[in-house]
């Protein structure tokens, strides 16, 4: 019977094959060229059809032979709030500037834990604000907008 | 002699008194940032680039070294004191440093260490000053066949170090190539895979992946598992090793040295495999082997050594070549190319002083540590008492900061959580991140020099073949790699029998 002994190695092989597909879409206008004169579709495709092989290989490995580990528990609160806190650094660094941004991010990552304590984290936040713009602003010299307007 | 007098040189331009601060500053950082729980060296001194970006060559370069040294002696403190290794490397050293501690020889075990290193550390900065500029000029006879060759040979050393799945790791291999192509292609001016956006034709920055794949997703995953963290309440005592300790440390080190310099020097993850080497001979040679993992200073003294001189003479194939043999070299090209400066055979012709500077500022990396980190324990102690979830907020901001201001760029902030989540999902499935750093890193110049060799014997594979030094190297990869897969497919084929 066939039956699904290494989940991880299904997962890998789905990864590798979507990313083949991929590249292998959008490069389809590449020139591939030949040998002696390769175009800029040469590595490209070559990679693509490779990465889409050993996919198949691996994926097929993946229901045979030994039983693997399972795929963990994926931990959405913290995978979520940390993206989530990255993408407000992007959307709030160049309107709202460093001060306002280096205290949201910080207070909202802050949650990405169950162990989170609200009073500390606002604390922590508003002294990780200041000292950001100390360091990187006075202290550094980075070119970084301080607070609304200065971009 | 030529050693001597190159050395000499390099000293000279680094000892001042301005980049002697800037080298204690950054070792400082690094060992505060490194002696944090949870945070590898690889993540430390991604975050704390930034802070080199604003001074001269020089001064980053020797700056960098601090934080460099300082982020791998912290690993080593968290690995004896909580027993929590930072890296791979680091995980040696736990077994008989965190034993120590718990016998009450924690300031003992922290000073082997510190002076193992050290001396390590001396040795490895000899040992670059006579063997770069040699490779140096074996590597301008080089060609497009021989780099690509070599780049192939690093590759494969990659995969042979990641532990798991030998397909996957050389899946990842490609994955990381074909990421490695963003951009505009050198030949012909083709935006590749930039799908509109201005901000790709250079390329996918290599912080925002680094930062993603390493440093994020390990702050997630720090969340994910619970926190298990038993501080030794014990006061650390006696910072120098009593007389037996230093009988019986004293030869490890050299021998540790010894393996870890050569060993460094390999492609893909020296450092691990000479810890591991040194231990595994330590406890050959010891008269009672029983006594390791009870705390033998043997089993601190020799890894530690190792470990630091392949983190030292792991920087000859970037120097000579080009060519980063782990995530860490990686980041180094990474901050010297920031500084102008790539990483290559011309180094040593064209820009000799930042060459020698830089093997001086190792070691003076290495002093600094000893002199200011010994003293200091007490307070690294107290630093390793803040809870995860103050930290981590703080981590994550700086690092983003830190991405952000390479090129006050946006597009690099949404590829770092783009890599977060990428970064994410290899570790739920078990993919191993560094051979797809590194074939993410090489893959431009793969891809050029595969070309150029091409066209160099019209379309003609066998040129592969016929240059010598291209043919042994390919080979030595080739027979490395039957290595790891000849094993595995026994084992899988004698597993499948029993089924």
């Amino acid at each position: 019977m066939i039956r699904l002994k290494k989940p991880q190695d299904l997962g890998a092989a789905i990864l590798f094959i979507l990313l083949g597909c991929i590249c292998l879409w959008f490069g389809r206008d590449y020139r591939y060229g030949t040998l002696a004169r390769m175009g800029p579709g040469f590595f490209p495709i070559t990679l693509s059809w490779l990465l889409i092989g050993f996919g198949i290989v691996i994926g097929a490995l993946a229901f045979s032979f030994n039983e693997g580990p399972k795929i963990g528990r994926t931990n959405w609160r913290g995978l979520l709030t940390v993206i989530i806190g990255i993408i407000l650094f992007g959307a709030l660094i160049n309107s709202a500037g460093l001060l306002v941004t280096a205290f949201v991010v910080p207070l909202v990552a802050a949650f990405a834990t169950p162990e989170v304590r609200r009073k500390e984290a606002l604390v922590l936040s508003v002294l990780v604000s200041i000292a950001c713009v100390a360091i990187f602003v006075y202290g550094l010299r980075q070119p970084i907008p301080v607070f609304f307007g200065d971009y | 002699m030529d050693v001597i007098a190159n050395l000499s040189y390099g000293f000279g331009l680094v000892f001042t008194f301005q980049n002697l601060g800037f080298c204690l500053i950054g070792c400082l950082l690094g060992t505060l940032i490194g002696v944090l729980p949870g945070i590898g060296p690889i993540a430390t001194v991604a975050m704390l680039l930034p802070a080199t970006y604003g001074l001269d060559p020089l001064s980053s370069l020797v700056m960098l070294a601090g934080i460099y040294y300082g982020a791998q002696y912290g690993g080593s403190t968290t690995a004896i004191l909580i027993n929590m290794p930072g890296e791979t490397s680091a995980v040696v050293t736990c077994l008989d440093g965190h034993q120590m501690a718990r016998n009450g020889r924690a300031g003992s075990a922290l000073a082997i260490a510190a002076l193992g290193s050290f001396f390590a550390g001396c040795v490895g900065t000899v040992f670059i000053a006579a063997f770069a500029p040699m490779l140096a000029i074996l590597s301008q006879k080089f060609a497009s066949p021989e780099y690509f060759a070599l780049m192939a040979l690093g590759l494969i050393a990659a995969v042979v170090m990641a532990r798991g799945s030998v397909l996957k790791a050389l899946a990842m291999i490609f994955a990381g190539l074909l990421f490695g192509i963003v951009g505009t292609d050198v030949q012909t001016g083709l935006a590749r895979y930039t799908f509109g956006v201005s901000e790709l034709w250079d390329g996918i920055g290599f912080l925002p992946v680094v930062m993603g794949l390493f440093g994020i997703v390990e702050v997630i995953m720090n969340l994910e598992r619970p926190q298990e963290r038993r501080l030794l309440d014990t006061k650390i005592t006696g910072l120098w090793p009593n007389k037996e300790e230093f009988k019986q440390s004293w030869k490890p080190v050299i021998r540790g040295t010894g393996i870890g310099s050569l060993l460094g020097i390999l492609p893909g993850g020296g450092a691990v495999l000479a810890s591991f080497a040194s231990y595994t001979m330590e406890k050959k040679l010891a008269k009672d082997p029983s006594r390791f993992g009870k705390g033998a200073p043997e089993g601190v003294a020799g890894p530690e050594s190792a470990n630091n001189a392949a983190a030292q003479t792991s920087f000859i194939p970037l120097l000579t070549l080009g060519i980063p043999g782990n995530v860490m070299m990686a980041l180094m090209m990474g901050a010297l190319i920031i500084q102008g400066m790539n990483p290559g055979a011309a180094v040593l012709d064209k820009r000799p002083d930042l060459f020698w500077g830089i093997v001086a500022s190792m070691w003076i990396g290495n002093l600094m540590l000893l002199v200011i980190n010994l003293p200091m324990i007490g307070m690294w102690v107290k630093v390793l008492r803040v809870p995860y979830r103050a930290l981590f907020p703080i981590i994550l901001v700086i690092s983003l900061i830190g991405i952000y201001t390479i090129n006050n760029s946006l597009m690099d902030i949404w590829l770092t959580a783009f890599f977060c989540l990428l970064g994410y999902m290899f570790v739920k499935f078990d993919m191993e991140p560094t051979p797809f750093v590194l074939a993410f890193i090489l893959g431009p110049q793969m891809e050029d020099n595969l070309r150029r060799s091409m066209t160099l014997s019209r379309g003609d594979p066998m040129i592969f073949v016929d240059r010598p030094i291209t043919f042994t190297l390919l080979l030595i990869a080739a027979f490395v790699l039957l290595l790891v897969i000849l094993p595995t497919i026994r084992k899988k084929r004698e597993e499948a029998f029993q089924e």
